[in-house]
């Protein structure tokens, strides 16, 4: 397998059936109104973590960079990145909207302790960044390839009957991140990675799909109640389409 | 599908991660996995075995994408 982006997908390919799995049991599950504005909740945190983490590795590239070329290459991708992903608003903000769409308290839910395998997903990556090297944010990023498909989100606002305002950064990011996933490709391909950053960066996807398939899991079988509704009178309550 | 003991690829065969032959390059992919990527695909082949007790999966679609239900924004 020739090339850094090609080896990592061979790697990712082993669990990429697996990470699909909660979603399609969603779709299956007779309570997915109910328990789709819980699913989306445990993965915003992953979004609104997801710029803070490309900045701390993006400063700790830059302090890096004068004697690491991989650094170097990556402080580069993620000047370039960042604004794209803030999509000209604050981090996550798109995403908290159509949370509240659906009804989520969402400053309740950024307010209370976070479920801890999000924790220790967020904190892992920040670790790893910090003590080992910032390339291990491409394991994130590299998820971009397993983006929302638009044909699977129409079937969820069908099956679910939530409003479609709940969904528009998955539609949106449907037609997205196809997009930055080629581009991190050649990012990847670029840097003059050792096997170990390698390893680090096919790490640190395994570990976000594998924390973030046993969270969904546990939404999916009713165990994980994430996301506080909005109050009634907060004006925020679902509006169920006919 | 028959595969030297105590491989990676012998492993994960064996958790049912690896159903079916995989090309020479991709053998070697797997292979060169530490130990560290094995045991976290292990933890989700496990974690999934919890899941198809309590719910009865069924496989993914032939020639389904990434991420086709994948309800989550990067």
């Amino acid at each position: 397998v020739p090339t850094p982006s090609a080896r990592l997908r061979r790697k990712l390919d082993l669990a990429r059936a697996a990470f699909a799995t909660p979603g399609r049991l969603l779709l299956q599950e007779p309570r997915a109104q109910e328990l789709c504005p819980q699913y989306l909740a445990a993965g915003s945190y992953v979004t609104l973590a997801m710029v803070p983490l490309m900045e701390t590795a993006l400063d700790r590239a830059r302090a890096l960079a004068v004697d690491d070329p991989v650094a170097e290459g990556l402080m580069g991708y993620l000047e370039r990145h960042i604004p794209e992903e803030l999509h000209g608003g604050a981090p996550g903000r798109a995403a908290l909207d159509d949370l509240e769409a659906m009804g989520v308290d969402t400053n309740a839910l950024r307010a209370r302790p976070l479920p801890p395998k999000m924790a220790a997903l967020i904190g892992t990556l920040y670790f790893w960044i910090w003590h080992r090297h910032p390339v291990a944010i491409l394991g994130l990023l590299e998820l971009e390839a397993f983006h929302p498909h638009a044909q699977t989100v129409e079937e969820l606002i069908q099956k679910t009957g939530l409003p479609r305002d709940g969904f528009r950064q998955l539609l949106l990011h449907a037609e997205l991140d196809a997009h930055h996933a080629e581009e991190l490709h050649r990012v990847l391909d670029s840097l003059p990675l050792t096997p170990e950053h390698e390893q680090l960066v096919a790490l640190s996807a395994l570990q976000t799909m594998a924390l973030l398939i046993d969270t969904w899991l546990d939404v999916v079988a009713g165990e994980a109640p994430i996301a506080p509704s909005a109050p009634a009178d907060a004006g925020a309550a679902p509006v169920l389409q006919p | 599908m028959s595969t030297p003991e105590g491989t990676n690829l012998q492993r994960l065969t064996d958790a049912g991660l690896i159903m079916e032959d995989l090309p020479e390059p991709h053998q070697a992919v797997v292979e060169g996995l530490t130990d560290d990527e094995v045991e976290i695909l292990l933890s989700i082949r496990s974690r999934l075995d919890e899941a198809d007790k309590r719910h009865g999966l069924e496989p993914p679609g032939p020639g389904e994408p990434p991420g086709f239900t994948t309800y989550v924004i990067f």
